[in-house]
């Protein structure tokens, strides 16, 4: 049996829609710009192999999203979604600052993704009887 | 691109008798050096957590408590999707600062009205009795 110790707790967030959900809010800032940043709110998704933005926030964030590494993400129904890659700077208060490759859609999705790129940084575990997650910044 | 081959396929011929196991086992060499190479031909994946020394030097901006905005987003839910269904809205403290059906665009108005880092998100219709996953 192996018994893993989490540095941080965090309860899961009400999303816009009233839902408890595992949600991550942090600044994302532009790597070769910081000024240009936005606080930003990502579902934490297990099932997704790599985080996607709404490419219309990288806009925001001033990338030239329109460029740079091509990548398609295939959704559950069969849908596929371009993105670019990009990288981003993600800054959250207890769990530090990382540079993470992001994909940023083409087209208009809802909701932003963390999914297991992220969770490569760090070591992270759900609770979902308990509405909460637990992570520790480090892999 | 990835390539996948079933198993089972290399399993039946591994299991020819001989001569043909030889070439069998050539072939599921080979394919299996295919899959290989189709696999290291995806971008990797890149990330890496900055050390706090590099982080500061960045001088990133203040990772704001946003406790306030969110107290306020899930007491005035209705009103917000009744206001704002399908835009983006950037919110600062109780105030809605800007709205857009281009969450870029939302971005760009706050920072014009003096907001250094915009809390954007999307509000969506209401929805009853739908669920959400991933994507």
């Amino acid at each position: 049996m192996t018994t893993v110790s989490y540095a941080y707790d965090f309860a899961y967030g009400y999303d816009v829609n009233g839902t408890l959900c595992p949600l991550l809010r942090f600044v994302a800032s532009n790597v070769e710009d910081p000024s240009k940043a936005g606080a930003v709110e990502a579902v934490l998704d297990v099932g997704a192999e790599r985080s996607l933005f709404n490419g219309r926030i990288g806009v925001g964030l001033g990338l030239d999203v329109l460029s740079g590494p091509q990548i398609t993400f295939a959704t559950m129904a069969g849908g596929l979604l371009s993105a670019t890659l990009h990288p981003v700077l993600i800054s959250h208060a207890e769990l530090g600052t990382f540079e993470l490759e992001v994909g940023f859609s083409s087209g208009e999705i809802r909701r932003n993704l963390l999914g297991r790129d992220f969770f490569d940084l760090v070591q992270i575990g759900f609770r979902e009887h308990h509405l909460a997650f637990f992570v520790t910044p480090s892999p | 691109m990835t390539i996948q081959f079933p198993e089972p396929v290399g399993q039946e011929l591994l299991g020819l008798p001989n001569p043909d196991a030889f070439v069998s086992r050539a072939v599921v060499r080979a394919l299996e050096e295919i899959r290989r190479a189709s696999q290291a031909s995806m971008r990797p994946r890149k990330g890496r957590r900055l050390e706090p020394s590099e982080a500061r030097e960045l001088h990133l901006p203040e990772v704001k408590n946003r406790d306030c905005e969110l107290a306020w987003r899930h007491s005035h839910r209705d009103e917000l999707q009744r206001r704002f269904a399908g835009e983006w809205v950037v919110l600062e403290g109780e105030e809605v600062v800007a709205h857009s059906g281009d969450a870029a665009q939302a971005m760009e108005q706050a920072r014009a009205k003096g907001v250094v880092v915009p809390f954007v998100f999307y509000v969506d219709s209401p929805q009853p009795d739908t669920v959400h996953i991933g994507l």
